[in-house]
């Protein structure tokens, strides 16, 4: 059975995480164990931000379980998808717990403008392909009336099937530090639980950028030059180079024997050594 | 004029047309539907000769899409014609059937001929043709299985890999559209890059075939590889299927790709209007321009702005150039956060850069860049980070008339008008490129021709240091630039390195090494006549001696370093006496020294201090030497004498075989600290210069100083040279150390040419108290004993066997005693020889020893092998012919360059191994005692010097001062009244002197040398 948590003060004063909280946690192969072995996790600003959110309605200690969760390595199957980061949690039953944090994508016409303005702006690519998310990110979701991070509780659906009825369970808190990792390695994983993945985002980000670029190729579109180069022709001879061997292109590939034991190559290897002198 | 065009047709290949500017504008034809005839293209009949070529040409028809007006096609830009046309609206695309010639598959366009004009298209489509052969002839291509019809051939393709994709795609890129015009009924206009493909692969196939064809490579191979020569098309048998299959598997190798790839980021100086900016332009403009570099083969860039212009054909080799250059910039953009201000564009391709910009991408941001993993690339000459800024110094010494003297003039205290430069790399800024570097807002130069980045600190430092001492204010003494010239940069005063020190005139040949100087003449009163190379030597020593600093002659030996010494020493005194000269030298060479002096500046006033006859040594310094030019003294009677020789204001100083100071701690050394002088020299003919602590020695001994503490002189150079192998600071040191050290080669060019075949010398040996004790009481015995007898045979054999006793006792008091007691130090003779062979050895050279006494043969072979831990061959009457043999081709063998092993050291016994042998492998001769006839003596020395000997041989001969060896030398070199004898054979002349001549002959003239000689020794007991 599935509850859904709705947030508030008040559920976590009515029952303190020690009523709820017992026994002990069963072991767990091949789980996400959490990189950061201790200290805080989510090192990059963003996944900061992300994890602040959390904070501001989590209660002390249980964020702190979470993060011991997420290094013994409790946690398998996290994806982090458009709208709902899910994953499974072990916890102390035999049966494991599934969680999720739910986040609304964007609209897809709030992601054209989006694209529009990262398209412009080659700064926004050049950064998430380098790893990072641009601090400005957020001015150019501000002017589309976005925010990449959730404002609130209330923008941040959280449901996990164990019986903690407090805001945020420790299962819950275990995912979002992994997830939180996962977007400092990867900064486009906050872009896809916002509703477009990487693939998809680049492609309309390519489209956007091919269309304004490029040389028309339409005889049509041509006649203003048609007797011209479009760039200048590359020069035409190249000097004689002291290169490689002539035939060293034939000792790259794998041996072609046919009946007879000959390789093709052995049989080529002199008409390469002819082909290297020139037109008489 | 014609207008040449070009097309490639999918159907035909590559075909001409011509347009001619004398046919009708307009087209007469109506027709709406279908092509018209082009009105002024050439006629397919006058087409191959408007082309050059052979009349019968294949020719057809091709339907060509031109921008045309509605009644027609617009002129070609390189159409011109007497009356410009005026053209209507914009062109719209027709058809027009034009005339062409279908060349030959893959056949390139020919050259246009003369008095025709071609278009962009015929260049492109020969340029195709130029990538092809250039290919074929790199071996870029793959035999591949033709895929047309039913046909099994097979067909060359090219493999475009790296460079030549990126060739193959900018020729795409620069594709005139009209050499994709043809319309084909039912199929779209090919796209620029398939034409590129296709007529790239067509010509390399043509240009494989046309090379194979009648080959004898091709002629040799199976059957199947003639469908890649002359015979594209086989019967159906072949080519075998295996084949066919292999060769698609191949396909894949060859298939294009450009590995993986990095940004890379180029700096340029942007050109304005085809010109730099002048020199004194205050903002030069910078280009930053991005790129993609193939991270395997960096020669391989494709700028930012062919990603943006055509994103599709790259994606051939790189999946998402786009992404990974967008990717690669934001890396980059963490080093360098400017980048990121680049890219606030759609398609970012580069960064301007002003002056200071462009500084500080040289000097910090390249480097860091480049250890990121990025590429960097800067025009040739400019470099990343910052240049090495230094000081270089330039003067002349002003003599005292103001003109520029002569180095005889110049005294270490003149005044040197002396200015300093700033240096970028080594290389002195001129004046403008100076106030260009004060001026700009960013410390960078553009020196001769490439800019380079200098850091702005040491920049301020070093201004700051030209403020102070700049041009035309400095005038700092000769003796100051030359210490200069030799302290180590750190231990300079100025803030940057001193990268050179340039003088004019003499002043700049002392530095550059002496051997530059104008040579002296060879002054008054020396009685021999000066080598070329001496003289040079002669005015080095002079130079130095006047601007009061010491020199290091090191001269190879047999070089004459004795005579140059004297020379200078006579040159001196040519206009009065500077006052007496104290020359120190081994015991062995005392008298040689004197001998030497008498000989060739007789009127040199000589004093020997040596021995136990030298009488108080006070009392004579007290009466300065009775007003002696050169006293000569051993370093023995130094060390003992050192408080009355030290009280006494020595003109000069000279240290004779100067290595015996080499151990600075030595009393030896000590003493010569301790001597007042004006003047120090020291003369060794080993080669100090590679040995360092010996090489700090003997410099301190001569210039107290000058190269710093042994300390600082180990960690600054011995250390890195010896045990680093750093050849760097070895040079360094040779440089500072080369206004005083002259060491001249047999083998230089400048000296061989004036050395005679052989330098014939006479080595002067003391002999020790035994031996002169020994000496006396054997002429004592032998005058007694004669008076009483007749001339005669038998008064002859009594004087004979008595000289050859005293030969023996001049060789070795055990020849006479026949007692077999060790070598020990017992003969001066020997004490000279192994001082001899240490040279000698030292130079890596070879030495026949000739003595006519076996047994002292017998003795000495052993003893120097001992001494000199070497080999030593012996040959003496007793040796087999066979063994005689092997002994004389280990000598020869072991001469030769690089081959090594092979005794250095040859004894030869004067009757066995005076004729018929070779020894060219020697480059020295000692005969060890004389013989009176020189013909003898010269016969030996010939087997060293004969055809095959390219080096001058040394010959020296051993004489012990004041015996009958001497004397018997000055008759046979002086050619007195007695000298034709000694031209008979033999000895027999002597036996027939009456006593009284038998005596002055005979009888010791000499004081026996001191047996406590060695300095070094006797400290080295003490230690």
């Amino acid at each position: 059975m599935v509850r859904e948590h709705r947030s508030g003060p008040r559920f976590s004063e009515r029952f303190p995480e020690s009523y709820a909280d017992h026994g002990k946690r069963k072991p767990v192969e091949d789980g996400i164990v959490a990189r950061s072995r201790r200290g805080a996790i989510g090192e990059s600003w963003w996944s900061g931000r992300f994890l602040a959110v959390l904070t501001a309605l989590g209660v002390g200690g249980r964020l702190d379980r979470g993060k011991t969760y997420a290094r013994a390595g409790q946690v398998t199957d996290l994806a982090i998808e458009p709208g709902a980061i899910t994953a499974t949690v072990q916890g102390s039953r035999d049966e494991p717990y599934r969680a999720r944090i739910g986040l609304r994508p964007f609209a897809d016409e709030a992601w054209e403008a989006v694209l529009d303005a990262l398209a412009a702006d080659s700064w926004y690519a050049a950064a998430l392909l380098a790893g990072e998310v641009p601090d400005d990110l957020e001015d150019v979701l501000a002017r589309v009336g976005l925010s990449l991070f959730p404002q609130g509780s209330a923008e941040l659906p959280m449901d996990c099937s164990c019986p903690d009825w407090s805001v945020l369970c420790k299962h819950l808190a275990a995912v979002a530090y992994l997830a939180a990792e996962e977007f400092d390695v990867d900064p486009f994983a906050l872009l896809r639980w916002r509703g477009r993945d990487r693939a998809t985002l680049l492609a309309a980000l390519r489209d956007r950028r091919d269309a304004g670029a490029g040389t028309p190729t339409a005889l049509e579109d041509l006649l203003d030059r048609f007797h011209r180069p479009c760039v200048p022709i590359p020069e035409p001879v190249r000097p004689a180079r002291r290169g490689p061997a002539p035939e060293a292109l034939l000792d790259e590939l794998p041996p072609l024997p046919l009946d007879g034991g000959v390789d093709v190559r052995d049989v080529l290897r002199p008409l390469y050594r002819r082909l290297a002198e020139p037109d008489g | 004029m014609l207008a040449l065009h070009a097309l490639w047709s999918p159907g035909r290949g590559v075909c001409l047309w011509a347009e001619n500017p004398d046919l009708p504008v307009r087209s007469t034809s109506r027709a709406r539907r279908g092509a018209r005839p082009h009105p002024f293209a050439v006629p397919a009949e006058r087409l191959a000769a408007a082309w050059g070529l052979a009349p019968g040409t294949p020719t057809g028809i091709a339907v060509l899409a031109l921008p045309s007006d509605p009644d027609g096609p617009r002129d070609s830009e390189a159409l011109v014609r007497d009356e410009s046309w005026p053209e209507g609206d914009d062109p719209v695309l027709a058809d027009w059937s034009v005339p062409v010639l279908e060349l030959a598959p893959g056949a390139p366009p020919p050259a246009p001929p003369a008095r025709t004009r071609a278009s962009a298209s015929v260049d492109h489509l020969r340029a195709v043709d130029a990538l092809a052969a250039d290919l074929v002839t790199r071996g870029r291509l793959l035999p591949a299985p033709a895929d047309d019809g039913d046909l099994r051939g097979l067909t060359w393709r090219p493999v475009l890999q790296g460079p030549d994709l990126v060739a193959a795609d900018t020729l795409a890129a620069a594709l005139p559209p009209v050499c994709r015009c043809e319309r084909v009924p039912g199929e779209d206009t090919p796209a620029a890059t398939a034409v590129v493909e296709a007529a790239l692969a067509a010509a390399v196939d043509a240009h494989a075939r046309a090379r194979l064809t009648g080959s004898p490579e091709l002629a040799a191979a199976p059957d199947w590889a003639h469908a890649l020569g002359d015979e594209p098309v086989l019967g159906p048998a072949s080519p075998p299927d295996a084949l066919v299959a292999g060769l698609r598997r191949w396909a894949v190798v060859g298939a294009p790709h450009a590995g993986p790839a990095r940004a890379s980021f180029r700096l340029d100086e942007v050109v304005v209007d085809g010109f730099l900016h002048a020199l004194d332009d205050p903002e030069p403009v910078f280009r930053l321009t991005f790129a993609l570099q193939s991270a395997q083969d960096p020669s391989l860039t494709v700028d930012a702005e062919a990603v943006w212009r055509d994103p599709t054909a790259l994606r051939r080799w790189l999946d998402d150039p786009a992404e990974l250059l967008l990717g690669e910039l934001g890396r980059a953009a963490r080093i360098y956060p400017e980048i990121g201000d680049a890219l606030r564009v759609p398609r970012p391709t580069g960064l301007d850069l002003d002056l200071a910009g462009a500084h500080h991408f040289l000097a910090h941001v390249a480097g860091d860049l480049d250890r990121a993993g990025f590429g960097v690339l800067l025009p040739a000459g400019w470099r990343a980070g910052p240049a090495r800024l230094g000081l270089a110094g330039a003067g002349h010494a002003e003599g005292p008339e103001g003109v520029v003297a002569t180095g005889a003039r110049i005294g270490k205290d003149d005044l040197v008008d002396f200015s300093w430069r700033l240096t970028v790399e080594g290389e002195p800024l001129s004046d403008a490129e100076m106030d260009a570097l004060v001026r700009a807002k960013a410390p960078l130069v553009r020196l001769r021709g490439r800019w380079v980045a200098v850091d702005p600190e040491r920049l301020r430092d070093g201004l700051a240091f030209l403020a102070e001492r700049g041009a035309g204010s400095d005038h700092p003494s000769v003796g100051d630039v030359l210490h200069l010239a030799v302290t180590h940069p750190d231990d300079v005063p100025a803030p940057l390195p001193v990268d050179s020190l340039r003088l004019d005139g003499p002043l700049g040949d002392l530095l550059a090494g002496g051997a530059a100087l104008e040579p002296l003449d060879t002054p008054p009163g020396v009685h021999a006549t000066l080598r070329p190379y001496q003289r040079r030597g002669l005015s080095w020593l002079a130079f130095l001696a006047r601007l009061g600093l010491g020199g290091v002659l090191a001269d190879d030996m047999g070089l004459g370093k004795t005579l140059q010494v004297l020379a200078l020493e006579a040159h001196e005194r040519a206009d009065g006496s500077p006052g007496p000269t104290l020359l120190v030298c081994p015991t062995s060479v005392v008298s040689t020294w004197r001998r030497e002096a008498e000989r060739f500046v007789p009127h040199l006033r000589v004093a020997v201090h040596h021995g136990a006859g030298r009488g108080d040594p006070g009392a004579a310094a007290g009466r300065e030497f009775d007003g002696a030019d050169l006293v000569v003294t051993s370093y023995g009677t130094l060390v003992r004498d050192s408080d009355a020789l030290s009280g006494l204001a020595w003109h000069r100083v000279v240290l004779d075989e100067a290595q015996m100071v080499k151990n600075n701690r030595s009393r030896g050394a000590k003493a010569v600290r301790r001597l007042d002088a004006g003047h120090r020299l020291a003369l060794t003919g080993t080669p100090v210069e590679n040995r360092l602590a010996e090489l700090w020695s003997i410099m301190d001994a001569v210039n107290p100083g000058l190269l710093g503490s042994v300390s600082t002189f180990r960690e600054r150079y011995a250390v890195p040279v010896e045990r680093h192998g750093r050849t760097d600071v070895a040079d360094d040191l040779r440089r500072r150390t080369r206004p005083f050290l002259l060491r001249r080669l047999k083998t230089d060019p400048t000296v061989v040419d004036d050395l005679p075949e052989k330098i014939e010398t006479v080595e002067r040996c003391g002999l020790t108290t035994e031996q002169a004790s020994l000496y006396r009481v054997v002429v004592d015995q032998v005058l007694e004993k004669i008076d009483d007898v007749q001339p005669g045979i038998e008064r002859r054999g009594r004087v004979l066997a008595a000289m050859t006793k005293l030969k023996q006792v001049c060789d070795h008091p055990a020849l006479l005693l026949h007692d077999g007691s060790p070598v020990g130090r017992r003969s001066g003779k020997i004490a000279r020889l192994e001082e001899i062979l240490a040279e000698v050895l030292a130079a890596g050279e070879r030495a026949l020893l000739f003595t006519q006494f076996a047994a002292f043969g017998d003795m000495l072979a052993p003893h120097l092998a001992a001494r000199f831990d070497t080999e030593v061959a012996w040959l003496h009457g007793g040796v087999s012919r066979r063994a005689r043999d092997t002994m004389v081709e280990r000598f020869q063998r072991g001469g030769q360059e690089g081959s090594g092993g092979g005794p250095p050291l040859f004894v030869l016994s004067l009757r066995a191994g005076g004729t018929g042998l070779t020894l060219t492998a020697a480059q020295h001769v000692v005969h060890l005692d004389r013989w009176w006839n020189p013909a003898v003596e010269d016969q030996a020395t010939d087997r060293a010097f004969r055809i095959g000997q390219r080096r001058t041989v040394g010959v020296r001969k051993l004489v012990c001062a004041g015996t009958l060896e001497e004397r018997i030398d000055d008759l046979i070199a002086g050619k007195r009244a007695l000298a034709d004898l000694a031209v008979r054979d033999g000895e027999d002349w002597l036996g027939d002197l009456s006593t009284d001549e038998l005596a002055r002959v005979l009888s010791l003239d000499s004081e026996p040398d001191e047996a406590d000689e060695d300095p070094e020794e006797a400290d080295d007991d003490g230690a």
